[in-house]
């Protein structure tokens, strides 16, 4: 009985599966049908979908919405061509606005529309858009996806507009090599570098007997030892170790602190890197919560008088002086990064750059405009503003605030010895592999030993087959 | 006259049904097969974009069953399924006895307790995310309160515990649903077979292990089988509250092929997890159907 | 017959006091969540993130409801998810109710593959279609639209509505679409007139539940719409996540707003959505 009932099942999902693969066989044509009868179908939604369209924004663009900017802050349309441009400056957003509108100002051939989008969903846009050919004119990056979003396509090749611009020779080979493809080929320009710093709160350190913030990874631990008080929810030291590029970024400093390099992540150096950040939680000295916290996260705690020292970035200062005025009553102070019990000290480059993507019709129009915001003038003015250090070396002698502010200064000189990530077309894996084996050492999942091997796994292969640039 | 009176039926029948029909078939079947095709292929942002992608048989299955992650994420989906049942319809099947006495509140209440699984799986995965907090959740403050635990549990921090935590947030969903289906089923036993055995002087034990469960066996599998298939393919939940975190240890099946194919967009192989997430479903689904079938004749 | 249960009912009169007492206690139980996120959406920041967990808004305060209803983007959202769900409601029952009818009252060949169809395709994850929907929706520009997530979601939803209708349909007695024809309803007319009213309960019950399969859809929207711009609030909730960090009150605030319709529609129309929950889970 039941076997017949069974045949009898598979013999009618046989059927409807022939119904499914006969309509699957006209393969293309009849997907497309189905949007025709789709919007169809839709069409009876129509009337409020146009109406809310229409309510919004004259340019109908999908990604036009609360945050495209007013003519107020980008200036009168000049007659030119709109070219639409994406980045993911928050904080930074006004002074952004304030170029494209002295730009659009300036001459009449293309009019800069500047969206914001958040980071992690421009990044979406771009990969998408390498596909679909959606992207903008003008595109910001995080400065190690650049190398993978050139690989995709996504950006396009202007080195023949920048070909014969003397100043291009100011600019600091490190944050320009992340605009080049492995031939050299020029795919955008780096617009602001950054890097990170310890900073302290002084209140809590001289409470627990410091006078100065940590110079060694030894005096790193005493301090933490000192001023940690996990029963109430206070730790020596706060971090970001989220699941994404932003924690290994965080980690890059201890990673080469110790002496090793990406490339050598499971030498017994890089194997004392990750201990040295189990070793923080296992004693209580930071959360094992940093596995959630991006770096806005690890900054509220620190505000929050949660921890006494913050692994910082330089865009931080400006936030320091805007949102947190009023919540950071104490003396706070930045020290470069501690030298690790070998002696090497070190600390990471990060940095936007600014490309012309692939498909614009105003390529070279962008390119201008791209030479325009990295003027030396431009830079400098820039980097004041938005709290971020020049790419370019004439920029430097322009302005002083790097020099004669004490906290700029500490990233000013920090410079020095700061390693970039990448350029490489594989970045993103070979990140996702050091951020893994992070939280596994950090959670205890793994041993510092167990992680860094975990990591080498995946990243010697990529790096056999093209090596990061020294 | 007749036949044609027939085919006109018909023709009435198949323009009723077939908008619907074909509807199914343009917008899930097509994407259906065409995921199938996927997983046999190797589809990637680079390969989709230049249109290199070529056949490359059981190879992504292969990868998937050599990669660390996906067989962790697939004992995980076990694991969050079948924790998930257990809990879920036992608490359920003893609510539903409860609720199935007749009471002043009986109804009321029972439907009541529903809205949790009406609610978006979005605000109940945060609401997870919170309670389930180290320093500010309400777990460990109530645990530590009645003196359950001395000192803060890590609960989502930690593999096992963090697995445990979605099962419950998730249980806080499920148990209600099974009530409600078990109580259908319950109701449909007739009084007057409690009362004629509690005559012949059957205790209530005897009376459930004997007239109960036998006669709901069916609505019991049914609920079993429809509860696995609700679980199994969960994915709102682990994405929102844990991201499949700390480190894929709530990771199930359906984010993992999410993370594939729109982290790593590496889409054949998403495809490819989706389609053993499908087969595993497929299994238990035709249990459910050749029983629904059973009934229907 | 009459006496013999109003004996029964005086005898279990303490009996029914103590079974509603704990039926009680299980609804606090169960309803304590909802209380939380009301709760947790009236304290301070200070209060919300602060090392101590209360039990109660100690400085109540309705900052986080007016932070978020005055949020360009949280209204933007909302505008979304109102606009998804009523979308795919709508190509539900275009799709789902005539279907349903066609399935409960005809006898067509081909029929037992339909219903099976339908069954099937009842039970498929979201998260099995992600992929090749978005692929396919990239080629036909259905990225960052509505009509995306709506058609995807309605995919889901007719199938429901076919499962949960066709038994409603068959109830109706075949004298009163008979009486309909003979004076001289035609088929469709019939369908409108006499059927679609003689099933009102069913009906409600199938919008209602449309409705909030639309409006509680993440995977989805999430995945075809990446800019928040397009995004309906139960994906921008999961965004918030680290934009807010710990800010849990405006989380929760955000979180209750989502939540209010479905309370809203359960607390008028909870013997419309328990009964269909039960017709489309087990059989019919």
């Amino acid at each position: 009985m039941i076997k017949r009932k069974m045949v009898k099942l598979t013999a009618s999902m046989a059927v409807t599966a022939l119904v499914m693969a006969s309509l699957a066989g006209c393969g293309n044509a009849g997907g497309t049908k189905s949007s025709d009868n789709a919007g169809a179908e839709v069409a009876a939604e129509e009337g409020t979908d146009a109406a809310v369209e229409t309510s919004d924004a004259p340019a109908a663009e999908t990604t036009e919405d609360g945050t495209a900017s007013s003519t107020e802050d980008i200036g009168q349309p000049n007659g030119g061509a709109e070219v639409r441009l994406w980045h993911y400056f928050e904080h930074e957003a006004a002074a952004l606005n304030a170029v494209c509108k002295q730009y659009n100002e300036l001459q009449s051939n293309i009019y800069i529309i500047p969206t914001f989008i958040s980071r992690e969903e421009l990044m979406k846009q771009y990969t998408i858009g390498a596909v679909s050919g959606e992207l903008p004119d003008i595109g910001m990056v995080d400065s190690p996806d650049m190398a993978s979003y050139i690989s995709l396509g996504v950006f396009e090749d202007i080195t023949q507009y920048l070909e014969g611009w003397e100043d291009l020779g100011q600019f600091y080979e490190g944050p320009l090599s992340s605009c080049k493809d492995s031939e050299g080929n020029l795919y955008g320009l780096p617009n602001n570098s950054n890097c990170l710093a310890i900073l302290c709160n002084m209140d809590m350190l001289k409470a627990a007997g410091f006078e100065n913030p940590p110079a060694t990874w030894a005096e790193f631990r005493e301090v933490c030892e000192a001023t940690s008080d996990p029963d109430n929810g206070v730790y020596g030291f706060a971090m970001c170790c989220i699941s994404n590029e932003e924690g290994t970024f965080q980690f890059i400093p201890w990673l080469y602190g110790s002496g090793a390099t990406v490339a050598t992540v499971d030498s017994p150096e890089g194997v004392s890197s990750f201990a040295m950040l189990s070793e923080l939680v296992n004693n209580g000295w930071m959360s094992k919560e940093v596995v959630n916290w991006g770096q806005g996260d690890a900054i509220n705690a620190w505000v929050a008088g949660k921890a006494a020292m913050l692994e910082s970035g330089t865009w931080q200062i400006a936030n320091l002086d805007g949102e947190f005025k009023d919540a950071v009553t104490w003396e706070y102070q930045y020290a470069e990064f501690p030298a690790s019990d070998n002696g090497t000290q070190a600390t990471v480059i990060g940095g936007e750059n600014f490309g012309v993507c692939a498909g614009s019709e105003y390529t070279a129009e962008c390119a201008e405009f791209l030479k325009f915001m990295q003027t030396a003038e431009n830079n400098a003015e820039w980097c004041e503003v938005a709290g971020k250090l020049p790419v370019r070396a004439d920029a430097v002698g322009l302005k002083d605030f790097w020099t004669a502010d004490a906290r700029y200064k500490v990233f000013n000189d920090s410079m020095e010895f700061s390693v970039a990530r990448g350029p490489h077309e594989s970045w993103p894996t070979i990140s996702e592999a050091l951020y893994k084996a992070e939280q596994a050492a950090i959670l205890g999942e793994k041993t510092p030993e167990e992680a860094a091997a975990g990591a080498a796994e995946t990243i010697k292969p990529i790096l056999e087959k093209v090596p990061l640039p020294e | 006259m007749k036949l044609s009176m027939a085919a006109k039926k018909r023709r009435e029948g198949y323009s009723f049904i077939l908008p619907g029909f074909v509807y199914m078939m343009i917008v899930l079947g097509y994407p259906l097969i065409y995921n199938v095709i996927l997983a046999f292929r190797d589809v990637n942002i680079k390969t989709f974009k230049a249109g290199t992608d070529v056949f490359v048989g059981l190879n992504n299955f292969i990868t998937l069953l050599h990669d660390e992650t996906f067989l962790l994420v697939f004992k995980n989906t076990f694991v969050f399924t079948i924790g998930c049942l257990v809990f879920q319809f036992t608490i359920g099947f003893i609510f539903a006895m409860f609720f199935s006495k007749k009471f002043t509140l009986a109804g009321p209440i029972r439907g009541m307790v529903l809205v949790g699984y009406m609610m978006p799986m979005s605000v109940t995965a945060m609401l997870g995310k919170n309670i389930f907090d180290v320093s500010s959740g309400l777990i460990n403050d109530l645990l530590m309160k009645i003196g359950v635990i001395s000192a803060p549990v890590e609960w989502l921090l930690n593999g096992n515990t963090a697995m445990a935590s979605v099962i419950a947030v998730n249980c806080w969903v499920g148990i209600p649903f099974n009530m409600l289906l078990l109580t259908s089923g319950l109701t449909g036993i007739s009084q007057d077979v409690y009362e004629s055995a509690e005559v012949d002087g059957a205790n209530s034990f005897q009376r459930f292990f004997y007239i109960t469960l036998p006669l709901m066996k069916s609505a019991i599998a049914s609920v079993l089988m429809l509860g696995f298939i609700y679980t199994f393919k969960a994915f709102d939940l682990q994405f929102v509250m844990t991201s499949g975190g700390p480190l894929n240890a709530t990771d199930v099946l359906g984010t993992y092929s999410y993370t594939l194919s729109f982290t790593q967009y590496e889409f054949s192989m998403g495809s490819a997890t989706a389609m053993i997430l499908f087969c595993c479903l497929f299994i238990i689904g035709l249990f459910y159907l050749r029983m629904i079938s059973k009934e229907d004749d | 017959m009459a006496k013999r249960e109003k004996m029964l009912a005086t005898k279990s009169g303490r009996k029914n006091l103590a079974y509603c007492m704990i039926a009680v206690l299980v609804a606090i139980i169960f309803l304590f969540p909802i209380y939380w996120i009301l709760a947790m959406s009236f304290k301070s920041d200070a209060e919300s993130f602060g090392k101590i967990v209360t039990y109660y808004p100690h400085e109540f305060t309705i900052d986080p409801w007016v932070k978020n209803l005055s949020d360009r983007e949280f209204l933007t959202s909302l505008k979304n998810s109102v606009l998804i769900a009523v979308m795919s409601m709508t190509l539900s029952m275009v799709f789902g109710v005539p279907a349903a009818y066609g399935m409960g009252r005809y006898r067509v060949p081909g029929q037992k593959a339909f219903m099976l169809t339908f069954l099937v395709t009842q039970m498929l994850p979201a998260s099995l279609m992600l992929t090749p929907m978005y692929l396919i929706f990239n080629k036909l520009h259905l990225l960052g639209t509505y009509q995306g997530p709506a058609l995807a979601i309605a995919s889901g939803t007719v199938p429901f509505i076919v499962v949960t209708l066709r038994p409603y349909f068959k109830s109706v007695p075949t004298s009163l679409d008979d009486a309909a024809r003979i004076d001289g309803c035609g088929v469709f007319r019939s369908f409108f007139k006499i059927m679609i009213p003689a099933i009102k309960t069913g009906i409600i019950t199938v919008v209602v539940i449309s409705f909030l399969n639309g409006w509680n859809d993440l995977a989805y929207s999430m995945t075809f719409n990446v800019t928040p711009e397009m995004r309906p609030l139960t994906a921008n909730i999961y965004k918030f996540k680290s934009k807010y960090g710990t800010k849990w009150n405006c989380i929760m605030a955000y979180g209750a707003i989502l939540v209010l319709p479905v309370i809203l529609l359960f607390v008028f129309l909870q013997k419309y959505i328990v009964g269909g929950l039960t017709a489309g889970a087990v059989k019919e």
